[in-house]
């Protein structure tokens, strides 16, 4: 794949017109709206439908005894909120990662958050650990720490690469997260407890979101999403490739490692909420440039969280409505319903050139 | 919101959070270890964290310990001592006081549900079920919940149960959440060996109440008394006689059971001995090894409404399984695939039927109680 096709893209040719920023920033807007109707909107999914009036009636104007009350405040809302919240962490990495190697293959499970954090996830599991932090148990604990462990032992070992930089730190990404993902396979294997429970958690669930946990990881987002927003300059620079984006002042190395470390820390922080939910980080950044028009990053960044956010929400909606009471695993149906909005996209580009 | 009858107790085991930031400590790079030090020290501020970590699940240590020293005595409560205020520990190690009978009663597996139908539990008092609860019939047609791995939390707040039972295979991150939500949930061991059937049975009537103690006391009876006689049955048989058994499901003809499964504890009590060894309970055999094996006995599960020539006729086609003679000599013993999966009340009934299959020739135990569970076993 060449490094300048569309869906990597580069910064706009030119000094941007005053009426495309306006233009952007209209449309940035408009994705902000549409991400508030869809989180409103999917409150009333699950497995009993509310209408908007009940829901109004519920939060303002009934005793606190009814248990669609509980229903709506202890359940629902959190869940909706903190699938807002991966899906922004999950996009904002994406995109951090995709500038990184410039390549729109990238995404924060390529570089082995997800297979790092399952490995640790399981072995927690099927080992029966027993400890807190916070809101979150041993298995989200684990699985943070599987996800920084395998960042951290991806870039070690790229450190030995000279040539290639990203491709060689991407090639390293999938065959140390093969590695982890053959462990977890055995260590299935041989468990007896657990094993559906890992499994689902694999495929990634809401289903245990609750205040405590949406305060945790909207401070990690906070933390590591907002410091990602003074990068775009320099993301954008990168685009050019290295050597260009140190001329022009950027402090490439610095800046790669920040990268790393926040991109690594939002994924692996989604991951410890709600287990791993595939291919929103991959797809979200060109759903972003693509209704964006722009690959410029101050605007990509905030897009891809807008978006990112709108699908999880609306994915998590249809998987636990769809089926009610029961639900399907929601990294099914983010790539069920983003895969095909992707392919439109890419195949609308392209037949633009 | 908490439940006037049964409370969730206070937990025996906790861990420190200066412990948990120690290990946590060793783990974790220095940037991440001091964000989470910030968000720590911000959290500790908040004040629904202690109520959180109450409500949590952990699988300490000592609250282990408190099961097995629980086991020697838990055995078989008298069907009516459910009024008595009592502390118990469940299969995870939690702790949940018993107090008055619930009346509304949600299932999180089908083998829970099994048993309480088994024990005489009115049928309204059970207010949810996963949508695989299929037996018994009756069952069919009660609320849904979700799944075993799925349960919809929202679907069982709005049963507003009084006493939630799970199983070990519920998610840990599930039940924690239940707990915090102010429901009563209790997690039985359903994947333990034959010998904990008769006390997993008093525990969930200790816990539940039975609305005809005469079937739930024939009942825990006949595990108190059958599985013993079995046991002194097998072991009374000459090694020589003893078949070697290979047990599959034909729906997945890799799969067995070796030891540590029950299915290998039922092979063992019905005068067989279990062709697959090894330390792995649910081990995927190759072709090859299913080749090689060569049992006296298949052990096969059975859906109701299959036809077993077809069943015999599809497995037979499988790689590994062509040659195989017992399976062209048919000397295969068929048992209901549900009763298979489920140690509960109807497994004495399967045990009963492989012992007979395998050793037609040998008198067995002679019934110890006529009050058995309606079973649903291959004739």
């Amino acid at each position: 794949m060449s490094p300048s096709g569309p869906a990597t893209g580069r910064p706009d040719e030119g000094a941007p017109e005053a009426a495309a920023v306006v233009g952007r920033l209209r449309r940035l807007a408009l994705l902000f709206v549409v991400l508030a109707a869809a989180g409103a909107g999917s409150l009333s999914l699950g497995a009993t439908v509310l209408p908007p009036s009940r829901i109004w009636h519920l939060l303002f104007a009934s005793g606190t005894d009814d248990p669609l009350r509980q229903v709506l405040v202890e359940l629902r809302i959190p869940r909706v909120v903190l699938g807002g919240l991966v899906g922004a962490a999950l996009s904002i990495s994406g995109a951090l990662l995709q500038a990184f190697f410039q390549n729109p293959m990238a995404g924060p499970y390529v570089v082995g958050v997800s297979a790092g954090a399952g490995l640790f996830a399981v072995a927690a599991m099927t080992l029966g650990l027993a400890f807190r932090f916070g809101p979150f148990g041993a298995v989200p604990l684990a699985a943070f720490a599987g996800g920084l462990f395998a960042v951290g032992l991806v870039q070690a070992l790229a450190g030995r690469v000279r040539f290639l930089r990203s491709e060689g730190l991407l090639l390293i990404g999938i065959a140390v997260g093969s590695v982890f993902s053959a462990l977890t396979s055995i260590l299935l294997l041989f468990s007896r407890d657990g094993v559906q429970g890992a499994l689902f958690w694999m495929m990634g669930t809401l289903s245990s979101a609750d205040w405590t946990r949406v305060t945790m990881v909207a401070w990690w987002v906070a933390a590591a999403g907002l410091p990602a927003l003074f990068l775009s300059r320099d993301l954008n620079l990168l685009l050019w490739g290295d050597d260009v984006a140190t001329s022009l002042g950027s402090a490439v190395p610095r800046v790669r490692r920040w990268i790393l470390v926040l991109s690594s820390l939002l994924a692996a922080a989604s991951v410890a909420a709600c287990g791993v939910i595939g291919f929103v980080g991959l797809m979200v950044p060109h759903v972003a440039r693509g209704l964006l028009r722009t690959n410029d990053h101050r605007f990509v960044l905030p897009g891809s969280a807008a978006v990112g956010a709108v699908l999880v929400i609306v994915a998590d909606a249809f998987a636990r409505a769809v089926w009610a009471p029961s639900e399907l695993p929601i990294g099914a149906v983010t790539s069920a319903l983003g895969a095909p909005f992707l392919v439109w996209l890419v195949v609308r580009r392209h037949r633009r050139f | 919101m908490s439940r006037p009858g049964i409370r969730p107790g206070i937990r025996s085991g906790s861990v420190s959070p200066a412990k948990v930031e120690a290990r946590i400590g060793r783990t974790i790079p220095w940037l991440a270890r001091s964000l989470l030090a910030g968000a720590f020290a911000l959290h500790a501020a908040t004040p629904h964290t202690a109520a959180a970590a109450a409500g949590g699940v952990s699988i300490a240590p000592p609250a282990t310990r408190a099961i097995a020293a629980d086991r020697g005595t838990a055995g078989s409560p008298p069907p009516e001592r459910a009024t008595a205020a009592a502390v118990r520990v469940d299969a995870l190690g939690d702790t949940l006081t018993v107090g008055r009978r619930p009346d509304r009663i949600v299932s999180l597996s089908p083998s829970v549900t099994e048993i309480l139908f088994a024990l005489g539990v009115a049928q309204e008092r059970i207010v949810g079920v996963t949508r695989f609860c299929d037996f018994p019939s009756e069952a069919r047609t009660l609320p849904r919940i979700g799944g075993i791995i799925d349960p919809s939390l929202e679907a069982i707040v709005l049963a507003r149960p009084e006493l939630v039972l799970a199983v070990r295979g519920t998610p840990i991150e599930q039940i924690r959440r239940m707990r915090q939500l102010g429901l009563s949930v209790f997690a039985i061991d359903d994947q333990a060996g034959l010998g904990e059937i008769e006390e997993i049975l008093g525990q969930v009537l200790e816990l539940t109440g039975s609305d005809d103690s005469l079937r739930a006391g024939a009942l825990i009876a006949s595990y108190r008394n059958g599985l013993p006689a079995y046991r002194r049955w097998s072991a009374s048989i000459p090694r020589s006689a003893l078949p070697r058994v290979l047990y599959c499901d034909p729906a997945h003809p890799g799969w067995s059971a070796g030891p540590g499964s029950h299915i290998d504890d039922l092979i063992g009590l019905a005068g067989g001995t279990n062709a697959i060894g090894g330390t792995i309970a649910w081990p995927q055999l190759s072709a090859e090894q299913v080749a090689t094996l060569v049992p006296d006995r298949l052990l096969l599960a059975w859906n109701e409404g299959s036809d077993r020539e077809t069943v015999r006729a599809e497995l037979a086609r499988q790689p590994g399984w062509k040659g195989s003679a017992a399976l062209r000599d048919g000397r295969i013993c068929w048992v209901d695939a549900g009763v298979l999966m489920r140690p509960g009340p109807r497994t004495l009934q399967a045990l009963r039927e492989l012992a007979a299959c395998l050793h037609p020739e040998r008198a067995q135990p002679e019934e110890t109680d006529g009050a058995l569970p309606p079973g649903r076993i291959a004739p």
